[in-house]
């Protein structure tokens, strides 16, 4: 009895001193693992700067541009002594943002990132990415190699907020066979000829042309008749309205698919599936067709006019975060990974149009598909969504939604003034 | 005594079953189909010619995906998370059920009320906590706050809430002590009750991806879920190559169900009164 | 000596013996874990409730009283996320409690390959949900099995999940089917615990299979019953992976809000446009109204074991 009585003692304060324990180990705080700096630039020039220091990067992508960034890091030494810069890989995109607010509140985020334009904006408005400038001047950076048109992206109030990496226009992909095989010609420039077009492909299983009801391809299509959303104050004009309507006119006849409707996630892949003849899309396609779908054969044009050329414009720029303790530093580690070496591993090994022109000639040699869209870079902007970035694409799709899939009464023009009203 | 069954009525059951049964298996079906094809193939029928292993192959030989790493760290948390649970949660469930204790009534509603709070509520608090105690990236971040689960505690009071009292009395009578009585008499008893929390805790933590994705970013420390899902392009999936990941996390989990689920052998419980 | 021993032995079993020490010994890993790990870190989230907690200015955050609830309510997609919430939990409760109960009985039969059978229908529950959603939505696209096979019922045959009527109903369907196998394997080992005398007794008395369900098998499931209805219902509230899954690349939600719930919304709102403030108010809200349906539900269902 004793022995049987003495195991259930055991346990049951077994089971109390752990308990204790976790609580109290628990409980006991350690010191902070980084102690606040102040963030201070430092005004020495970048070549005599002894103490090491550690920039971490956060990036993510496909595999090799995974391994090419790894490769690229390496070496800052030589042009910044004391630098390492550490890649911080995420798997994705959503995995970033939605880790991000933690890594904020416990100030382990990474010091700078890669981001690409679209939606950057409402981050440098709110503060989330300090300007540049000045870290820039006082690290002795030069950055005249750089593309005009891709720093005027990512410049907000005459203040840079990163170094680019890449830049590259939205462009018009078609199903080149399905083109030929319904005799149609010469590749179209405007959205009437492409509204022909789509009437002829448009048979069966497949429709014409896929325009999927995101941000991204309705603000190409605004684009293309002079209109913008003017980050916020330009939100319901003219020809805002007569873009969307057009894009009305195509589901009304019957010619267009968005991808939910299709059973699928995004373009690429209704475009690989032969369920849409054309479509709005970027370079991203020539990557995934390559693996998903390697017998289309697609061709790559300019977005088509509807009163003007015009074309959103992807930036890939490393930004800096306003927590990030040593900001020059943070600024050569950005520099470090922009320099021509790197830029030109990424393109052959990614297929990125660098944000060098110097270099950009190369770029369209290796990619001849690309040649057209060339042309296209004067004309291609930012994306200019109000700063709300997020909550405006909510309700602009929200709405785009209600009316194609639910088919309401509601016009265009009231969708966008309703949606102005909140951004006013 | 055998017991009640007509024939007839068991084919019937047995094809309604198969009916259901076929259509619970038919995403997995389509899991493994897909994982065997090329990505171009993903959305067409081919025929075993394009099909190979070599989805599979990648993830065992590809250095960026670590599969037989993450595959022990998908393990040893399980294995802590799941030895937490059975002592932390049994304890506090038969407490609940069969011990009069000041404050038992407070208890079970922080039970039941804190499954009515979305993780995500304290997501954030809980990580700024561990970034604060160094324990990011480690095992400590992935298993110490969840060594007890409320709706286990919650079901194995229930559970325990099953067996009759007076067993209990005929226990006492035999000069067993409370604790011991929970040892020697009720655990037996609930045993398929602990067989259930044994197979659901397992599931539940092996699949479980929010936590650890927000806690490890060192990719040596991902648990294997959180691994095979990082094979995410930025702009498009590898459906064939996510089946195959999807195919090799549940795999584990289906050998210890068959292997646990045989313990339901209906018969085994009696009302243990004799006499 | 034998004395002394006889009295140390006695205090020994009277603590042993204490229902009050040994019920806070038996609870105290619990109630320590849970207060470190999850009480403390939830007054901090449920103080930034009262404040305009931005995730990129914390610092500045202030005290504001009720205004994010008052903004909440002023919000046209909080009660959307309620009433979606709410349709899912009236649906999804009921369906999966009595599938889980027939399937589990059924299982429990001397049926051939009912070890397979059971690990067939726990399979769903185990299967990544993104699996899960891209085989639905490929299967309930127009003209695609499940929605011609739905269109015989009065469905139209169209594309459940572009189709703003019927997301939700695709999500309860989606959600169901995941967790029935859950509930399933709970019922299975309740099953267990139902002594056979009870069934012989019923047996001499002459009692066919449907009396014997209702006045044995349902009596003494009584508890886990509870158990499953209670737990069905908290998490039906929370359903978030599959809408997740279903709006890849796209807003959560969609289309056009219809899928949206408790958990989107607080995602949407406390993590991508990282109102945390906000965010945290919206469920504190959504954590009074499952306590109020939760309590509802045991009133009427008389619970008696509360």
């Amino acid at each position: 009895m004793r022995t049987k009585t003495g195991i259930k003692i055991f346990i049951t304060v077994l089971a109390l001193i752990l308990g204790l324990l976790l609580t109290g180990c628990a409980r006991e705080a350690a010191p902070e693992q980084e102690p606040a700096q102040e963030p201070t630039p430092v005004q020495e020039p970048a070549v005599e700067e002894p103490t090491p220091v550690t920039i971490r990067v956060g990036l993510w992508g496909s595999e090799e541009e995974l391994n090419a960034s790894l490769e690229n890091a390496q070496g800052a030494d030589s042009m910044f002594p004391g630098l390492t810069v550490e890649i911080q890989p995420f798997p994705s995109s959503e995995d970033f943002w939605s880790n991000l607010p933690a890594q904020i509140a416990a100030k382990t985020a990474p010091d700078i990132v890669k981001l690409t334009n679209e939606g950057a904006f409402e981050f440098i408005e709110k503060g989330l990415f300090v300007p540049i400038d000045n870290y820039v001047a006082d690290a002795g950076l030069d950055l005249g190699t750089f593309a005009q048109s891709a720093k005027d992206i990512w410049t907000v109030d005459e203040n840079l907020y990163g170094i680019p990496k890449s830049v590259m226009p939205a462009m018009f992909i078609i199903n080149q066979d399905m083109w030929d095989e319904a005799g149609l010609g010469e590749p179209p420039t405007t959205w009437d000829e492409v509204r022909e077009a789509a009437r002829t492909l448009t048979q069966g299983d497949t429709k014409g042309i896929i325009i999927n009801l995101h941000e991204f391809h309705l603000t190409n299509w605004i684009l293309t008749f002079g209109g913008g959303w003017g980050n916020g104050r330009t939100i319901n004009s003219d020809a805002n309205v007569q873009a969307l309507e057009t894009i009305i006119e195509f589901y009304d006849e019957g010619l267009a698919i968005t991808p939910k409707q299709a059973g699928f996630g995004w373009d690429g892949e209704v475009f690989a599936n032969l369920r849409g003849a054309m479509s709005t899309g970027g370079w991203w396609y020539k990557g995934y067709l390559a693996t998903a779908a390697p017998d289309i054969n697609a061709t790559f044009i300019p977005m088509p006019m509807g009163t003007t050329r015009g074309s959103t414009s992807h930036s890939d720029a490393y930004v800096v975060l306003k927590d990030a303790v040593d900001r020059v530093s943070a600024v050569k580690a950005a520099y470090w990974l922009t320099r021509d070496e790197a830029l030109e591993s990424i393109m052959e090994r990614v297929g990125i149009n660098p944000a060098k022109p110097a270099l950009a000639s190369k770029f369209y040699e290796v990619n001849p598909e690309f040649a057209a869209i060339e042309a296209m870079v004067p004309y291609s902007k930012d994306f200019g969504y109000p700063a709300d970035t997020r909550n405006f694409n909510l309700l602009l799709v929200q709405a785009m939604e209600e009316k194609i899939l639910g088919g309401t009464d509601i016009t265009v023009r009231e969708i966008l003034d309703s949606i102005q009203e909140e951004f006013n | 005594m055998k017991k009640f069954k007509i024939k007839p009525f068991d084919i019937f059951i047995f094809l309604i079953l198969s009916f259901f049964a076929l259509i619970f298996i038919l995403p997995f079906l389509y899991a493994i189909y897909t994982s065997f094809k090329e990505l171009k193939d993903v959305n067409s029928i081919v025929g075993l010619d394009r099909l190979s292993f070599d989805n599979y192959i990648m993830f065992f030989t590809n250095p960026l995906y670590m599969v037989p790493r993450w595959l022990w760290n998908s393990s040893l948390m399980t294995a802590i998370i799941l030895a937490g649970n059975i002592i932390i949660n049994t304890m506090a469930g038969y407490a609940l059920a069969k011990l009069n204790f000041p404050g038992k009534n407070i208890v079970f509603f922080i039970v039941v009320a804190t499954m009515m709070i979305p993780y995500h509520m304290i997501l954030i608090p809980v990580y700024v906590n561990m970034a604060r105690l160094g324990w990011l990236n480690t095992m400590l971040a992935l298993t110490i706050p969840y060594l007890y689960q409320c709706i286990y505690v919650f079901l194995m009071r229930q559970f325990f809430m099953s067996v009759p009292n007076e067993l209990l009395e005929a226990a006492r009578i035999d000069g067993l002590t409370k604790a011991g009585a929970f040892f020697r008499i009720v655990m037996p008893l609930a045993k398929s009750g602990l067989i259930t929390m044994i197979i659901l805790s397992f599931t539940g933590t092996w699949n479980s991806f929010l936590i650890p994705s927000t806690m490890i970013s060192r990719r040596e420390m991902y648990v294997l879920i959180v691994g095979l899902n990082s094979v995410k392009n930025q702009f498009f999936e590898r459906t064939n190559i996510i089946m195959a990941g999807v195919v090799l996390v549940t795999i584990p989990v289906i050998i210890m169900f068959m292997l646990f689920q045989k313990q339901y052998v209906e018969g085994v419980a009696t009302s243990g009164i004799k006499g | 000596m034998k004395n002394a021993a006889n009295r140390q032995e006695g205090i020994l079993k009277r603590i042993s013996d204490s229902d009050a020490f040994i019920g806070l010994l038996f609870v105290t890993p619990f109630v320590a874990l849970w207060i470190v790990w999850f009480f403390i870190p939830l007054i901090e989230s449920f103080l930034r409730s009262f404040q305009d907690a931005n995730f990129i200015t914390l610092e500045t955050a202030s005290f504001i009283g009720l205004d994010n609830y008052f903004t909440l309510f002023e919000d046209r997609d909080f009660f959307r996320a309620i009433t979606n919430s709410l349709l899912l939990v009236a649906v999804a409760v009921p369906v999966q409690t009595l599938m889980a109960l027939l399937f589990a009985m059924a299982l429990n039969r001397e049926i051939p390959g009912k070890g397979f059978f059971r690990t067939l229908y726990f399979l769903p529950y185990v299967t990544s949900p993104i699996a899960v959603a891209t085989v639905f939505m490929i299967l309930f696209t127009q003209g695609n099995f499940f929605s011609v096979l739905m269109s015989y019922l009065g469905f139209p045959d169209t594309t459940w999940t572009a189709n703003l009527t019927l997301a939700l109903p695709f999500v309860m369907i989606l959600y169901v089917w995941q967790q029935v196998g859950f509930f399933m394997v709970i019922y299975l080992a309740g099953l267990q615990g139902i002594p056979r005398e009870l069934y012989e007794a019923c047996q001499v008395d002459g009692a066919n299979a449907l009396q014997k369900f209702l006045n044995v098998t349902v009596p003494v499931l009584r508890p886990v019953t509870s158990f499953v209805v209670t737990v069905g219902i908290i998490y039906a509230f929370q359903i978030f992976d599959q809408v997740a899954a279903i709006s890849r690349y796209g807003q959560l939600g969609s289309p056009a809000g219809r899928t949206s719930t408790l958990i989107s919304y607080f995602i949407q709102v406390g993590i991508r446009e990282m109102e945390i403030g906000l965010g945290s108010a919206s469920i504190v809200v959504f954590f009074l109204l499952i306590l109020g349906v939760t309590m509802i539900q045991r009133r009427l269902l008389k619970e008696r074991d509360a």
